[in-house]
């Protein structure tokens, strides 16, 4: 009996440490996806140094949640998106819009999946 | 590489807790789900040791839920013979009142070649011997040899049969082994007693047993022999 009620405890505490993980990355995924829409509006609107301020505060809470996210998430995507994320508040202070708003783009699809990733969808477990 | 090493230790240590949680049978005879749960404990637990991009989360959530599932499975067929039944199946009768059931072993897959190495490993060289056979569970096989093939018992010969109480040891290497003295309800002070009685000393002492009308038995440690031939200092 002592190892059934180990066992279930074990199983509690995983599927607890699970949610967890998944809820931090739904919040980094809203917080994110506003962000990355605001630089986007900012870009076509002209407004350069706008979109190069919410880059670097991007840039930082990204920074923030990698730390965290690393010990439940692969790194090959979170080091895509560290990458990607280096390059956007470049981008911006240069002037290079085309290049910023493919970025931008490639950011947004990157933050999405990393989020699917973490959905009991039917596609993720088969 | 230091980080390899760390995770490393760290699975193992998992693995050997797991494999403690799961408990002794599974470290003897393997039902099927236990096969299966060792076979990708196995793997699992390399893919994180072997990739420092895998996170090692990723790699202990698996073992552990196994683990987990094993032991709620296993208590589960404790409760219930019909779960135990599709889970681990039932031992099938392969020889019946000395006859090989040939349908029951072409249903088993289980080739004569099979048989005899399985007999042999019972000691039995002739299947004439064999009344009954069983292959359980685990797939090993249990025979029953007929009555004039069987193995006399003291119960059959005229003697009488004096049961000998069973040893435990107390002292290893000179150290004293409280459970065997439990086991011998012996103190400390009364093993001390006996060792004296003996000629012994406690440090000298390799192995000794004893059984509970305290009846001792002692191995002295030996020192090692020095041999000049074997160089060394004149």
């Amino acid at each position: 009996m002592k190892r059934l009620v180990i066992a279930i405890t074990i199983l509690g505490l995983i599927l607890l440490i699970g949610g967890l993980s998944s809820y931090q990355v739904y919040c980094f995924q809203k917080d994110a996806v506003v962000l990355l829409e605001q630089m986007a509006q900012s870009a076509e609107s002209g407004r350069l140094s706008a979109a190069a301020e919410t880059a670097q505060e991007f840039y930082e809470l990204w920074f923030q949640t990698k730390h965290s996210l690393i010990q439940f998430v692969r790194r090959d995507p979170l080091d895509h998106i560290s990458r990607q994320a280096a390059q956007l508040p470049v981008l911006a202070q240069y002037g290079d819009m085309s290049g910023f708003a493919a970025l931008t783009q490639d950011l947004k699809d990157a933050v999405q999946e990393l989020w699917d990733d973490e959905i009991p969808y039917l596609q993720n477990l088969i | 590489m230091i980080v390899i090493f760390i995770r490393t230790l760290i699975l193992y240590i998992l693995v050997i807790f797991g494999m403690r949680l799961m408990g002794k049978r599974q470290l003897g005879e393997l039902q099927p789900s236990e096969l299966v749960i060792t076979i990708l404990i196995s793997n699992i637990a390399t893919l994180p040791i072997e990739d420092t991009a895998v996170p090692l989360l990723a790699g202990a959530v698996p073992v552990l839920t196994l683990i987990c599932f094993e032991v709620i499975l296993s208590h589960l067929t404790m409760k219930s013979t019909r779960l135990r039944t599709i889970i681990s199946g039932r031992p099938r009768i392969i020889i019946r009142d000395g006859e090989i059931d040939q349908n029951e072993m072409r249903s088993l897959r289980y080739s004569v070649d099979d048989l005899m190495e399985q007999l042999r490993s019972k000691d039995v060289f002739d299947l004439q011997e064999v009344e009954l056979a069983v292959v359980e569970t685990t797939g090993s096989l249990s025979i029953y040899k007929k009555a004039p093939y069987q193995t006399a018992s003291v119960k059959d010969l005229p003697i009488k049969a004096v049961s000998s109480p069973v040893p435990a040891v107390v002292v290893s290497d000179g150290t004293i082994i409280h459970a065997g003295l439990a086991y011998c309800n012996l103190t400390e002070k009364q093993l001390h007693q006996i060792i004296k009685k003996e000629g012994q000393r406690l440090e000298d002492i390799f192995l000794m047993t004893c059984t509970c009308d305290h009846s001792p038995y002692i191995v002295p440690i030996k020192q090692p022999k020095h041999d000049p031939s074997k160089g060394g200092s004149l």
